[in-house]
């Protein structure tokens, strides 16, 4: 735990310097008429007067307890969140490209393969009915302009 | 008009036909989310907010209210039959819920949960009619001193009753304030920490922020372990309870109303702190404080019952005062400024058919949740066997298809998976997001108002110290504060002398 307050600690403080600085150059105003930077100047020393405090206090008690507690925090598993959210950043690149129809059929492979490891014909046969669905609620009833992209292309549109 | 004329003239609203849909969608949807594990009633309102676009500012606000108190009623459900809170606010009725279902009295529980519900929730909107409509006027008389006090000190106690530190939470607070102000500045149009992106020069939206922290982030929790769903299998007889089930529950129901009504109003409030707060409070006054947890119909009233009140209640400050108490609360607020209307005093006033039609459609909501609840529980219980390896994707679909159509913009999906990170990340590290949510919505009245009221003292902070209502805000911030620093740092010494010991 200490280990994570002492990383988010200096995270946060070096955040509110950044923004104190950017804050800044927008201009503090005075007391009477504040500028567009005044209000961001105070949240964010105040942010950072915070962050200094959680990290003092997770340093000491990192100190006080040594080795004590190192296994305390349980580990992050970086793996699979982060590999959603790189298919869900592609999709956002690929969608006017792919198109919805397309782009949402991928997608949805891939998430069903990871989240439960099912077989590749589930994984099809869920991704077709969303795609089917959806777009008969997004496009054809609610007529939402979703891009078609290669599809609509092939199609001649 | 006098009061009487307004309810007919809600009662108008809410039974024309679109808007009784609207309701019925919202109210299904609600108890579906209820129902499931995963996404939670301010994930799945701001999914729907884009779809609230094309239809009309009173429809879109019947059917966002209308998920948040349907998910009271759909959360007990899970609670009840698969020891799974479907939601935050149904923690505690798991504790009694359950053990009535392994002792074959599931019917009864579900029976009580669901008429003890509908009680508090038509109580409540009775209280919210009759307390919304004079604090609005009373709202009227609120300058930019007393609003920036007021929002203060919302955001003070919310930070003071989350789970975990207070210190977290003030400083996610903080930060949400920060991303509140990006985009260009309303007094001098310069534009803030847009970093050169112009799809910031309106600010970061509320949808990819909310369904980021609250939607994306939950499932890839979600993606670490694996929720166990044993459903108990049970005959559900005995749905409308024995007499002698009503009369050891009338007094649990009618006390977890007046808590959960109360508690909703309070800034910070809703129907997650009223069913603990009734639960407990229940445990500490039962005759038989022992029973609890081992399957007592009490335990599954009070925080119910609460739960539900509070989920009507907490649109008093929302509607009449323009202040979101919570952040699901906040939600609709972003709902209705979308819509061009702005919460506060002067939305009863200038749009009593809004107001007025939200009030009444909550009286037909609960009838229909009523309906939803207690017939069709078997078809509830079907959806709860739907598999999480084809849920989880859904709802991510969703979330990305809903982030896109609210500007049709690529960008806004890249923001929702950077706040979904952001999300993941602040619960590994024990930061809370509903601080963040809440003061981010707050955040451009808070500073318009704050610079306002230097500008009308000519610079002196005293403006906010030298008006009664404000005055008492910030008493209570500064006493909020203080005794948070006081009761941390008594608790830590404790500590230390134990483990010195």
């Amino acid at each position: 735990m200490e280990k994570r307050d002492l990383v988010s600690g200096i995270f946060l403080i070096l955040l509110s310097f950044c923004v104190c600085v950017m804050a800044y150059k927008l201009g503090l105003g005075t007391g009477g008429e504040p500028g567009a930077g005044f209000a961001a100047f105070g949240i964010a020393a105040l942010l950072g007067l915070l962050s200094i405090w959680m990290f003092v206090n997770a340093f000491i008690r990192a100190f006080r307890q040594g080795n004590r507690e190192k296994a305390d925090a349980e580990k992050i598993m970086w793996k699979k969140p982060l590999l959603i959210l790189v298919i869900l950043t592609a999709y956002g690149a690929f969608f006017n490209f792919l198109g919805f129809p397309l782009a949402t059929f991928l997608l949805m492979v891939m998430l069903v393969w990871i989240f439960g490891r099912r077989r590749l014909s589930v994984a099809l046969i869920v991704s077709t009915l969303t795609v089917a669905l959806s777009y008969t609620l997004f496009v054809v009833a609610l007529g939402l302009p979703l891009p078609m992209g290669l599809a609509w292309f092939f199609l001649g549109g | 008009m006098e009061l009487g004329q307004y309810i007919f003239f809600g009662l108008q609203v809410a039974f024309q036909p679109m808007n009784l849909f609207y309701c019925f969608i919202g109210v299904f949807i609600g108890t579906l989310i209820g129902v499931l594990p995963g996404l939670g009633p301010t994930g799945t309102m701001s999914l729907l907010l884009p779809i609230t676009f094309h239809i009309s500012p009173v429809g879109a606000i019947i059917m966002l209210a209308g998920i948040y108190y349907g998910a009271q009623y759909g959360g007990s459900i899970t609670a009840i039959l698969a020891n799974i809170p479907g939601e935050a606010s149904s923690v505690m009725t798991c504790l009694d819920g359950y053990q009535m279902a392994r002792q074959g009295r599931a019917g009864m529980a579900l029976g009580v949960s669901t008429i003890g519900s509908f009680i508090a929730g038509s109580l409540s909107i009775v209280g919210l009619m009759f307390l919304a409509y004079p604090l609005a006027k009373a709202a009227l008389k609120f300058g930019p001193p007393e609003y920036f006090s007021l929002m203060c000190m919302g955001l003070v106690i919310l930070t003071f009753l989350t789970q975990g530190s207070m210190l977290k939470s003030l400083i996610m607070a903080l930060l949400g304030l920060l991303i509140g102000l990006i985009g260009l500045d309303s007094f001098t149009a310069k534009p803030r920490f847009t970093m050169g992106f112009n799809e910031l020069m309106d600010g970061v939206g509320i949808v990819p922020l909310v369904m980021g922290l609250f939607g994306i982030s939950e499932v890839l929790l979600n993606l670490e372990g694996k929720i166990e769903r044993d459903i108990y299998k049970t005959e559900l007889t005995g749905l409308f309870a024995s007499l002698k089930g009503w009369i050891e529950a009338k007094w649990a129901i009618i006390r977890g109303t007046i808590i959960g009504f109360f508690a909703g109003i309070l800034p910070g409030g809703g129907a997650v702190l009223s069913s603990f707060v009734s639960y407990a409070l229940e445990k500490r006054f039962s005759r038989h404080p022992e029973k609890f947890g081992t399957g007592v119909i009490e335990g599954v009233a009070a925080p119910e019952s609460a739960n539900n009140a509070a989920a009507q209640s907490c649109l008093i400050p929302l509607l009449s005062l323009g202040i979101p108490p919570n952040v699901v609360m906040a939600v609709l607020y972003g709902g209705l400024l979308i819509h061009g209307i702005q919460p506060g005093p002067f939305l009863v006033k200038d749009h009593p058919d809004v107001f007025w039609g939200l009030v009444m459609s909550m009286y037909l909501g609960n009838v229909m949740l009523l309906v939803l609840n207690l017939p069709l529980i078997g078809i509830w219980i079907k959806i709860l066997k739907v598999p999480y390896s084809i849920l989880f994707p859904l709802i991510l679909f969703f979330c990305l298809i809903g982030v896109y159509t609210v500007n049709n913009s690529v960008f806004d999906i890249y923001l929702m998976v950077m706040f979904g990170f952001v999300g993941y990340l602040m619960r590994k590290f024990d930061f809370e997001p509903a601080p963040l949510a809440m003061a981010y919505v707050l955040s451009p009245i808070l500073e318009s108002s704050f610079r306002q009221s230097l500008s009308l003292s000519g610079g002196s902070f005293a403006v906010f110290f030298s008006r009664p209502i404000s005055v008492v805000c910030m008493a209570l911030v500064v006493a909020l504060l203080i005794f948070q620093i006081v009761s941390s740092s008594f608790t830590r010494r404790r500590l230390r002398n134990a483990q010195g010991a």
